[in-house]
This record gives structure tokens, sequence and C-alpha cells, in this order.
């Protein structure tokens, strides 16, 4: 008996730990959690057994509850709260019922009678055919909560209470008792409760208002658990009974009865597009589908995703927002992938270890490898030119086809330059790059030097015999992922975060500071000077800065112009001012063994696989995407925090 | 060890205790009572449903239970139903919910998942109006409200 009792106890915290739902948003759920942990308590009968005075209280409050419960709500509330009040005077002449319901139970279920205890608390379905059609569809199609049927028996039966406020009345029809006696004729719904197994007819009986002299536990407890239902499932009703007829919220709608839990899963499920359909649904299903929980596991299950975006952020995020930055970011790297694919792939072998850095240009490719060579070779025929022995593993290459000549640094911080015609050294340094290199720039005169942690340095070497600091800042937050040396005056750098600086090497100080929404964009390109601005392409736009002067705020202008995948030359950019068609020239990419998914480390065979800053995107023929990235984007991005670029502070004249 | 499970209309299962256990529901209960012949009722589950999530517990009888971890990668949850899953699933709509509630409530969690990626491919790729008319949903929208929402949700169509 014992055991049972438990288990009987834990079947009931299971149905409330079932239904109940913590994280709910709606106020369905609210209600449904505060009647569930009624349920736990709720009195056994012996406890119905108990002084009078404590069930009038009990009474009294369900009754308040209900009230209060109904006040919040809709119209309807008028109607039922005369209703309910009247249940505290309900006549219930049987006690017999509630001293022996374990002896109904046996004659009204097919239960063996071990399950006797257990059963008291199990709602077992109506055997019965329920009078009122809608009441029958709706306990069909409610959920399988025990209250459900009831209550929706009684909803279909406040239909007719709305029109013609009654009192009502309630007896226990149980046959084997003799409370039939009571019964009226004029009749009404039969109420299969869950919970006694004992049936309720509500009566429309306008006469019997007077509380009955025999009230009894017995009536006070039956006209508690009525209430109880009463309460259950009425309140998300109404709720959403304001827009929609009782019988179409009865008879409809599977998908808005499911516990929130449970839809926010399903929600989880669907891609942006379905989503944002199912928010044009109607209100409810607008905003589950809004939910910023739920854009948030959107968020984090986005390709583009990344934690740094959400550095140093306060407050509440708007994940839908960013969700929206994301997609429309994903937008233009869908359209670059399908514009851009690969032609052709050619696999160079020769490396024997991991190929940490490689450059392009018009025909060569110079690639550089921890296995300490350096190997120069020719795109047209794909065979290797050239191999250079380091004494150290490379780990940042650069060459100048004009000055016949190629970079390296060492994986120690030296910086070597050789003559990749002859492959003789004609210059070394041990303590040139004392940081990682993350890209190098060379031509005939500067060799430019990014760093990981966002300084910049430019080196003179035309002296062939010692390395000149030219110029160095350490103005970018991220990565410095290209450089570029203009007309022998200005440094431009773009760092990963987005940040384009133009240096000024006569001024020593930063001339133009450009945020672009999409830093990564911006990696295969050769900005070039015009005048006294800077233009350079990017996957989508062409670039131009404003007069360059010292502290300029950052404007972008948008030329729309065929876009510039790839570098573009000054005269290029010149005619395509005047003429208006603007054909950049692809002379660095071409189609060659790019792959984005190669990881460091799986080159170790000496097949030659690209992993390098630039294999990030695709090289192309043309370019052509009628798409320009909206302009809010750059707001959107300020919004999110991403860092703040840094002044021109630390630029210092050498 | 048989475990009998006894649905809401009362009806009773036999069924093998390592089937039953697939829910964690009733693997709990079955371990703070202990051995007992007594029926488990389950006053939520009615016998069709019951039925059908027994034999969906039957057929997954020996599938590694996947451990409940609180920092599921929510990554790497994917849409992919089996083929097994997605034929037992050919229900009509109303079982189709009436076994996800079970599952909640038994606390399947592979059930539930394939419940839940059940009703979100039905969703997919539908307008308004046909989810609408899947779900029998009223749309309690205004025209004015409804021409914002949409305006509001253009961004994801664009693709």
């Amino acid at each position: 008996m014992q055991l049972q009792a438990e288990r009987d106890h834990f079947v009931h915290a299971g149905i409330g730990g079932g239904c109940s739902s913590p994280s709910s948003s709606s106020p369905e759920d609210s209600v449904l959690s505060h009647v569930k942990v009624k349920n736990l308590k709720k009195p056994k009968k012996p406890k119905a057994k108990s002084r009078d005075g404590d069930k009038e209280k009990d009474v009294r409050r369900d009754v308040g509850q209900l009230n209060s419960g109904a006040s919040s709500t809709t119209k309807a509330k008028t109607a039922i709260s005369p209703i309910v009040t009247e249940h505290r005077a309900l006549v219930m002449s049987d006690t017999e019922a509630a001293d022996r319901p374990g002896g109904d139970l046996s004659r009204d279920t097919t239960a063996t009678a071990t399950t006797l205890p257990l059963a008291r608390y199990i709602p077992l379905p109506p055997n019965h055919p329920a009078p009122v059609i809608s009441a029958a569809s709706a306990a069909k199609t409610m959920p399988t909560a025990p209250s459900a049927a009831p209550v929706s028996a009684i909803l279909a039966t406040t239909d007719t209470f709305l029109s013609k406020p009654v009192h009502m009345r309630i007896v226990s029809q149980h046959k084997e008792t003799d409370l039939t006696a009571s019964r009226q004729e004029d009749d009404i719904v039969v109420i299969p409760t869950a919970l006694t197994k004992s049936r309720l007819s509500t009566k429309t009986t306008s006469d019997s208002l007077l509380p009955s002299a025999t009230q009894t536990p017995a009536a006070d407890y039956f006209s508690s658990l009525l209430q109880r239902t009463l309460t259950e499932p009425c309140l998300p009703v109404y709720e959403s009974e304001a827009a929609a007829s009782l019988t179409q919220v009865l008879g409809c709608d599977r998908l808005s009865r499911l516990p929130s839990e449970l839809l926010f899963n399903i929600l989880c499920r669907l891609d942006a597009l379905d989503l944002s359909r199912m928010a044009q649904v109607n209100k409810f299903c607008g905003r589950m589908a809004s939910d910023n929980g739920l854009w948030r596991v959107k968020s984090m299950q986005h390709s583009l995703y990344s934690k740094r975006h959400l550095q140093g952020r306060q407050g509440v995020m708007p994940w839908l927002a960013y969700y929206k930055f994301l997609h429309q970011k994903s937008l233009v790297v869908k359209q670059n992938w399908a514009d851009a694919r690969p032609q052709a792939v050619y696999v160079l072998e020769g490396h024997t270890g991991l190929v940490s850095s490689l450059e392009m240009s018009m025909w060569s490719l110079v690639t550089g490898s921890i296995d300490s060579t350096l190997r120069v070779w020719d795109l047209r025929t794909q065979n290797c030119l050239r191999v250079i022995r380091a004494s150290q593993p490379l780990t940042c290459v650069s060459h100048s086809v004009k000055a016949g000549a190629a970079c390296a640094r060492t994986s120690f911080g030296g910086l070597c330059i050789w003559d990749i015609q002859t492959g003789e050294l004609i210059l070394q340094d041990d303590t040139a790059m004392p940081q990682i290199a993350s890209f190098m720039y060379m031509d005939e005169r500067y060799i430019g030097y990014g760093q990981t942690d966002g300084g910049v340095t430019v080196f003179d070497w035309s002296s062939r015999v010692a390395l000149e600091v030219v110029g160095t800042y350490h103005a970018h937050d991220g990565d410095v992922i290209h450089i570029s040396v203009l007309d022998h005056k200005y440094v431009l750098s773009v760092s990963t975060n987005g940040e384009t600086l133009v240096y000024s090497l006569k001024l020593a100080c930063i001339v133009e500071k450009i945020l672009l929404p999409h830093a990564a964009q911006a990696i295969p390109f050769t900005p070039t000077i015009h005048g006294d601005k800077v233009m350079f392409s990017t996957r989508d736009a062409v670039y131009e800065s404003a007069r360059l002067a010292p502290q300029t705020v950052a404007t972008l202008h948008h030329n729309n112009a065929e876009p510039a995948y790839q570098s573009a030359r000054k005269d290029d950019i010149g005619s395509s001012e005047r003429e208006g068609d603007f054909r950049p020239t692809y002379c660095h990419m071409r189609p060659v063994c790019y792959t984005s998914t190669c990881a460091p480390g799986s080159t170790s065979t000496g097949e030659f696989n690209i992993e390098s800053r630039r294999a990030f995107w695709p090289p192309a023929a043309t370019f052509h995407t009628g798409r320009t990235f909206p302009r809010q984007s750059v707001e959107e991005l300020e919004q999110l925090a991403i860092a703040d670029p840094t002044t021109s502070q630390h630029g210092q004249s050498v | 060890m048989p475990v009998v499970l006894t649905s809401s209309d009362s009806e009773t299962f036999t069924v093998d205790k390592e089937v039953a256990e697939r829910s964690i529901l009733i693997k709990n209960m079955i371990e703070d009572v202990g051995e007992s012949d007594s029926p488990i009722p389950l006053p939520n589950v009615s016998s069709a449903v019951l039925k059908k999530v027994i034999e969906f517990c039957d057929h997954h009888r020996n599938d590694p239970i996947q451990v409940q971890d609180e920092t599921d990668d929510p990554r790497k949850r994917s849409n992919d139903i089996e083929e097994w899953d997605m034929k037992f699933m050919q229900v009509d709509q109303e079982m189709l919910f009436e076994i996800i509630l079970a599952a909640n409530y038994l606390d399947i969690k592979t059930l539930l998942d394939v419940g839940c990626t059940t009703v979100a491919n039905l969703i997919k790729g539908k307008t308004p109006e046909e989810i609408r008319k899947l779900f029998n949903i009223v749309n309690d929208f205004t025209p004015e409200e409804e021409a914002q929402i949409k305006k509001e949700n253009e961004w994801a169509e664009d693709r």
C-alpha cells in the first residue's frame, strides 16, 4: 500500500512535470502550470472528511482565484463568474459517494483490484456518449491532460450560459448511489469527471439557488473539483476567444495548443524562411516565431555565426536583428560562391611539408613551406621553376616579378630575400620580423609586414644590403590580411575586423579609415591610388576614398559599375570614371587548386594544397553580381559592437 | 521481466522492461518503486497512442540511449528521419500530435525528436495560407496588420 501511495504521488508529479513549461512565454502556460501545482496537493479522500470550515475556505479561495483569473481575460468572465460562485452552494446530498469511492470504482472500471488506490487519481475516459456534440469532439481534439475533456464539455455549455446567465447545480449522477434522485429533466450535459469517476451533471435550474441545508463534506469536495476543472483550461480558451469564436477555438488549431516548449522545439527545426512565414500565420504564431530565444538558437546554427561579433556586448542581445545581419552576409557569400566557382583545379606536388603561404602574380606562383623550401611555379605549365632552400621553415612569403625577387619570413623571426632567377640569397636579417606575420607585401622597393596582432611595418630594401624601417603603426584590431604600398606614399592595410586604413609614409599618420562590412571580401584586391584618392575594389563594389588628408572621416562612395573582383589597374579605374564602363583586369587570381577547406597539417604528404590567407575566396574569371551590399549593414555591424576601430595615435615617423 | 502499463482508457499493455524503459518517466518510476507486479498507470496516454509508442520503443529497443546533454549543440541537430520512423509517423495529424504529447510526457527523447521533426517537415516550404489550412488556424490579423507583418518578414524571402 505504502509503495503504491508513493507511486501514486509520483504519477501526479509526473503529470505536473510533463505538462508545465518553465520556459513558456504565453499566458496559456502560466495558467497551466499554476493548475498543475494545485493538482499536486489535490485533496485526497480523507481530507474531504475534515472540518467543513476548512473546506469552505478552500472553496472560497478557489472561487477567488477563478474570479481573479477570469477577470484578467475577456468578456466571457462576466458570464462565467456568477456560475462559479454558485458552486459553493452546491447540493450534494450523498455522502456515500465520497465515503466509498473505491467501491464505486471497482464497479465502474475494469481495473483490477490491485490498481484501485492508483486508479482513484487516474482519469478514465468517458464510456458514455456525451450528449453535446461539440463537447465530444472537443474532448477528442484536446490534449491528453486529464481535465481537458470535462472542461471542454463545460465550455460547450457555457455557450448557452453566455446568452442566458443562469445558476448551476451539480449533482452526482452515479447510478450505484441514490444521487439521481435530484436529477431533473430539462437536461443538459453529462460531464465525465476525470478525477472522481463520478458523473456530474450541470443543470440550468434557475429556481434552486439556495444553498442546501444538506451541504456535506462531499458536496464541498465535488464543488471544489468542478471549480478546479473549470479554472483549468478555461482561461487560455478565453484568451484566444477574443478574436475567434468559441467553436472555432475548440474545433481547431492543434498547433497552438501544444505546450510552448514543444512548439519551440518544432520551430527550432525550421529555417528562417519557414519561420518568417509562420510569423504571418496568426498572432500567436507570430509571437512564437519572433521569440528571442528561438533566434538565438537559429543564430548559433548559422554558418557565419561568430562569437567575436558578440564580444563586449552588454544587455539583451537582439538575436533576430543579429540573425538578419548574418542572413544578409550569407547571401553575399552564397552569391559569390555561385558566381565564382573554380573552373579548374590543379594539384602541384613537390613540397614535403605544410604549405604555409603563397602568393601569385600573373603567371607565377611562389609558395613557402615548413619544409624550409620556397618554390616558384609557372602557372601556365604547372611546373616547378625553382626550389630555393632556406635554413629554417618559412611561414610567410611574398614576391615581386618586377624586382625578380622573393622574400619570406622564417619561423624564428628572420627575413630572407632571394633572387628568383638565380636562387641567390640577396639579403638576410634574422631579427627583422619578431611577430608572427599574417601578410607580406613586396615590390621592388618596399616590403610590408602585417602582423597577427594588428601591427604593420614597412621596410625599404632598395639598398639590397640592409633593411630600413620607413613606417610602422599599430592601429588594427584584427589580423592584418592585406598590405599595399601605393605610389611610394601611402600604405593601405586591411584587417579582419573590417577596417581599411590608409597610412601616409610622409606624414607618418593614418589619413583614411574605412570600415567595410565585409572585411573578408576585401582580401583579394589590389588598391590603386588615383590623384589624391585611394580606390580599391571588393567583391561587390569599387570604393573610392575621400580626399586623403590626416584624420578624415571615412566616406564610402558606392560605384555601381560592374563590380571588380580582382586587382584593378590605375588606368582602368581612370577610364571607368570617364566612360562609365569599368572593366577590371583579372591579372592575379587564376583558378588554381584553390580550396577553402584545407586545414593546416593536412598537406604534410607533399601534395600541394593551398592553405593560405587567400584561399578563403575562390578565384573568378569574371564576377558579376547585381547585388550591392546594403548600406545599413555597416550600422548594424557597429551596433553589434564589433571592435571600435582604433584611430591613428600609434602612427609615428621614423 | 515484463512491465504492465495501463492507458488512460484502462487498457493494459504488457511489454518488456527494456522496451518500457525507453521512456525515462517509466524508467525512473520503476527505479523509484522497485520491482513490482502492479501495472503502471499512464493517465495521459490513450490506448491507441500507447500502442504506437510501444511500437516505436520496440523497434528502437537496441538503440544506444542518448545521454541527456544540457549543452546540446544546436548545430548538430539535423532534420533527417530514418525511413522506418518516417513510415511510422505517417498517421493523421490528430495522432501525430497525440504521439508528440505522449512522448513529451513519457520523456522519450528520440520519439519527441522524430515527432517534432515530422511537424516541422509538414510546415516546411509552405506559405502562411497553406500553414493555416494545414493546421486549421484562424487568421486573426487585420488586413493592415497582415500587410505590416508581411513587410517585416520580407527579408527572409530574399535568397
